[in-house]
């Protein structure tokens, strides 16, 4: 929150520049820095990552009559350095998050990282702090145009401003800067008797309070368990897996050295015994329990099935996807699957605690229509559609879990068998995402009820289900 | 159309000039920049004269004249100082700052609308 320091007579404000590792963070606070013939100072650094933030302070403008003293911090891009991402930007009057537009897989990561930011941002609570995206790497010949970018965002847009930016030549950075300073202004204006007046908190104690924090694995709305490095963890397979331990075996190759290139992977138990890793990255890295063999001959074959198996449905499956096999300890032989992240219909509904109650229902209606397509399409195959694993690339409707290890093939349902599916999907939606929510809705179904459209029945059926652990 | 570092620059070149930069009259804060900071310090420069701009635009709506500012002239005893706001973007304006004694003032605005003219913000 921005204070007062009346020792200085200056309004401060914090402008917190987030993003996903390697957007241009940095490289955005720098090319600042240089415009204003300052220097940007980065507290204990690591191979040339940032471990706490990025700090640089300028002082010009006005605002009722005082300077503008602007803190531009930068967060550290690491999944394990959530706690720190975190912190900083909850002490935020502004978030400027910068995505990289250089390829459309980019932009994709970057969309995951903003719902989770306003996530955050919707936790803090207090006077809302507003988002500007810096759209980076503009220069790119691959770059994502500036309408691609606002399709992509989706509805994840709404409220957001746009900038583009080349930073690394310090085009748009400037621009950005002084939209993000009107920005935190506004929110100043907006709750001017909470301004605070006091001793602001300079860079040496906000990183005393960073260094104070956890580190942690990422934690929020897609968190999972945080990972636990058990001594008997199997070794993970590594680049160099001999030819014909690999599927595809080209393209699986690069999957595999793309997964294995995060230093930060680390390898954790499940309650199914199963282990997995890349927690916090891009990719999921995974191996039933059973995946383990002592002969090698016996892993082959299950490598070989696990092959049939993506070979056989991998139109349906989302893309970036391989299956390993590598010696995880002494004698003997583990299979794994790799997969990259892609997101799901959940992730895609991450907002809907926040939307009016139209679209709401129009996007609850959407969700049930592509489940419904998701049974039909995939019916005789084993991937069960949910709204973890299923997932939506334009009109291409795609499976992005991880393939069953040992799947069994699904019969066709009748229409009503469906219906009742989906109905107990959208229910958990109901019980957990929409919770506050489903008073609400039902007051208000009244008038949404079409009584003709085809979901109508399936969404009264999982609101009504949903109300039964609701005291009345 | 012309970026905030070409039109400056396009207004370096009058004759008597000691600085120019574009500033956002919401915080003062400058968007771009050139000139000597040796006789004007314009970030200073830039904040204060905001104020102005803002205490006119205030004016003009209290007095309810329906009408715009196209630019704002201060006279001291030894500079000009030329504030036009965008047009395009009125919660920009141009600070323009000359010497008296060599700057042409009619030529100095003319400059000034061309750059305001050719400017992509």
């Amino acid at each position: 929150m921005a204070i007062v320091d009346l020792k200085d007579n200056v309004v401060v404000v914090r402008i917190v520049y987030d993003g996903p590792a390697y957007a241009g963070k940095t490289t955005t606070v720098r090319a600042l820095a240089r415009g204003f013939s300052r220097t940007v100072d980065t507290p204990l650094q690591a191979d040339g990552r940032t471990l706490f933030f990025d700090w640089l302070e300028y002082t010009g403008g006005l605002f009722e009559g005082r300077q503008i003293r602007c803190q531009i911090v930068s967060v550290p891009g690491q999944a394990e350095l959530f706690a720190r991402r975190r912190a900083l930007l909850e002490s935020a009057d502004v978030v400027v998050f910068v995505v990289d537009t250089g390829d459309a897989d980019a932009v994709e990561r970057s969309i995951v990282a903003i719902r989770e930011l306003k996530e955050i941002l919707r936790q803090a609570g207090g006077t809302p702090i507003g988002i500007i995206v810096q759209a980076n790497k503009r220069d790119l010949p691959g770059a994502v145009s500036r309408e691609g970018l606002r399709a992509a965002l989706g509805e994840d847009f709404e409220g957001i401003a746009l900038t583009e930016s080349v930073a690394e030549e310090g085009l748009g950075v400037r621009e950005t800067f002084v939209l993000a300073v009107r920005v935190a202004l506004d929110r100043v204006r907006g709750d001017v008797t909470e301004l605070a007046v006091g001793e602001c908190v300079g860079e040496e104690q906000l990183l005393a309070a960073l260094q104070a924090l956890p580190i942690t694995a990422a934690q929020g709305p897609y968190a999972r368990e945080v990972p636990v490095v058990a001594d008997d963890a199997p070794r993970l397979p590594d680049a160099n897996v001999p030819s014909g331990a690999i599927w595809p075996p080209l393209e699986g190759r690069l999957v595999l050295h793309e997964a294995m290139a995060d230093s930060h992977v680390v390898v954790k138990v499940e309650d199914t015994g199963a282990w997995t890793a890349g927690e916090g990255t891009p990719w999921r890295i995974h191996s039933a329990a059973s995946a383990e063999y002592g002969d090698l001959d016996v892993a082959r074959a299950a490598l070989l099935n696990q092959a049939r198996a993506h070979a056989n449905h991998g139109e349906l499956l989302s893309p970036s996807r391989c299956v390993v096999l590598a010696e995880s300890r002494p004698g003997a032989w583990r299979v794994w699957q790799i997969a990259k992240v892609a997101p799901s219909l959940r992730v895609s509904l991450a907002d809907v605690q926040h939307l009016e109650l139209e679209p709401l229902y129009q996007r609850l209606a959407a969700t049930a229509a592509t489940l419904s397509e998701a049974y039909e399409r995939w019916t005789g195959t084993p991937l069960k559609p949910t709204l973890d694993s299923v997932g939506r690339r334009g009109s291409w409707l795609q499976y992005v879990e991880l393939l069953p290890w040992q799947g069994v093939v699904r019969a066709a349902l009748s229409s009503s068998e469906r219906e009742a599916r989906i109905a107990a999907q959208l229910t958990e939606l109901f019980r957990v995402e929409l919770r506050a929510r489903r008073l609400e809705i039902t007051r208000s179904f009244v008038t949404m009820w079409q009584g003709v459209a085809p979901w109508d029945g399936v969404i009264a059926t999982a609101l009504a289900a949903s109300l039964h652990d609701v005291p009345r | 159309m012309s970026t905030a570092k070409e039109s400056l620059s396009m207004l370096s070149e009058l004759e008597g000039f000691l600085g120019a930069c574009i500033v956002d009259s919401n915080s003062g804060m400058m968007l771009g920049a050139t000139g000597s900071s040796g006789e004007l310090n314009l970030e200073l420069a830039a904040a204060g004269n905001t104020e102005v701009v803002r205490a006119k635009l205030k004016t003009l709506k209290t007095l309810n004249l329906n009408d715009s500012i196209e630019d704002i002239l201060i006279t001291l005893g030894r500079q000009y100082h030329l504030l036009r706001p965008l047009s395009s973007n009125r919660a920009l304006f141009i600070y323009l700052a000359l010497d008296r004694k060599r700057a042409n003032l009619a030529l100095a605005r003319h400059q000034l609308t061309a750059a305001e003219n050719g400017l992509q913000v």
